[in-house]
């Protein structure tokens, strides 16, 4: 458990997960109507709310990436990341269940990437990298530490 | 604080930005091809704008030989059966440098399709094409399902 914890570790951890969401921020805020798409590809939102997500979520994504990145905030911001990796974690595993066949719009990008186990384990591995970092009561380069 | 402002700057550049979407999405419309498109050349300028062909359409496409169909659906899915003559460019795996793509010429007619209408990897492959100076994209809105269905003509590859 302790070496889980070491403040390299974490930092190596922080790193990452921040890169990622500020990545997928970016590219869904690029293109917001592919992302929107994607979004209703799910078929668990209604269709209202579909737009509004796809403008707000990247935005999200993008200010707590860069508030981690840069330690912000730290626990605050993980308590939004990992909320965030919680839902993705169970939207994936729902269509894995219903058996669609669609892109997770996780980057927004052209090239899609394909629901399934494999896009499940990647956000496991990230909400637990998450948890590793929210556990950590001593972080290098932070700004704050709440 | 973390939730309330990002949204509301994104709502603010949702607002000023040249390609915004509404903020109330509502029912998709298919913007149809009609029959006396067919012939001419089309630019599309925006994925939203992409034209979706009907199935009789795209058998009279296929019949007189004037598009090139593509399959937009994975390996797996393409060797289990296509339209016969579609060559496949999984969505997922687009790249610039897929030798499928060096033999098609940048002013063709383009024809995409998925599985059905629910699917969207036709519309990312269409966006990615136009991306890189495809002028002339449809998409085959009732897919490898419908085109089944209609009893046309189809082939099954073999696996790599």
């Amino acid at each position: 458990m302790k070496i889980l914890l070491n403040k390299y570790f974490v930092l190596i951890s922080r790193l990452i997960l921040s890169l990622v969401f500020i990545f997928a921020g970016i590219e869904k805020i690029i293109s917001p109507e592919l992302f929107a798409e994607s979004i209703n590809n799910y078929r668990l939102f209604p269709l209202f709310t579909i737009n509004l997500i796809a403008i707000t979520i990247p935005w999200i994504e993008l200010v707590t990436g860069i508030c981690l990145l840069l330690g912000i905030t730290i626990k605050d911001n993980l308590k939004i990341i990992n909320s965030l990796m919680l839902f993705f974690i169970l939207i994936v595993f729902i269509s894995v269940l219903r058996g669609l066949d669609i892109d997770c719009g996780c980057y927004g990008t052209n090239a899609a990437q394909k629901v399934g186990f494999i896009k499940i384990l990647e956000n496991i591995i990230l909400f637990l990298m998450g948890l590793q970092i929210y556990l950590c009561e001593n972080h290098l380069f932070r700004i704050n530490s709440k | 604080m973390l939730i309330v402002v990002p949204s509301v700057i994104g709502l603010l550049y949702n607002y000023i930005r040249s390609d915004s979407i509404d903020l109330l999405r509502e029912t998709k419309i298919i913007e149809w091809v009609d029959d006396t498109e067919l012939s001419g050349i089309f630019e599309n300028d925006s994925v939203s704008n992409i034209k979706s062909l009907r199935t009789h359409q795209v058998f009279e496409l296929f019949e007189n030989g004037k598009a090139k169909l593509i399959d937009a659906r994975d390996e797996w899915d393409y060797n289990d059966g296509h339209i016969q003559g579609a060559i496949n460019l999984p969505a997922y795996d687009f790249e610039i440098n897929n030798p499928n793509l060096s033999d098609l010429d940048r002013n063709s007619l383009i024809v995409i399709y998925c599985g059905d209408e629910e699917c969207d990897l036709s519309k990312k492959l269409a966006s990615g094409l136009m991306d890189i100076g495809f002028k002339n994209v449809y998409i085959y809105v009732g897919g490898w399902f419908e085109w089944l269905e209609s009893g046309y003509p189809i082939e099954v590859s073999e696996s790599k």
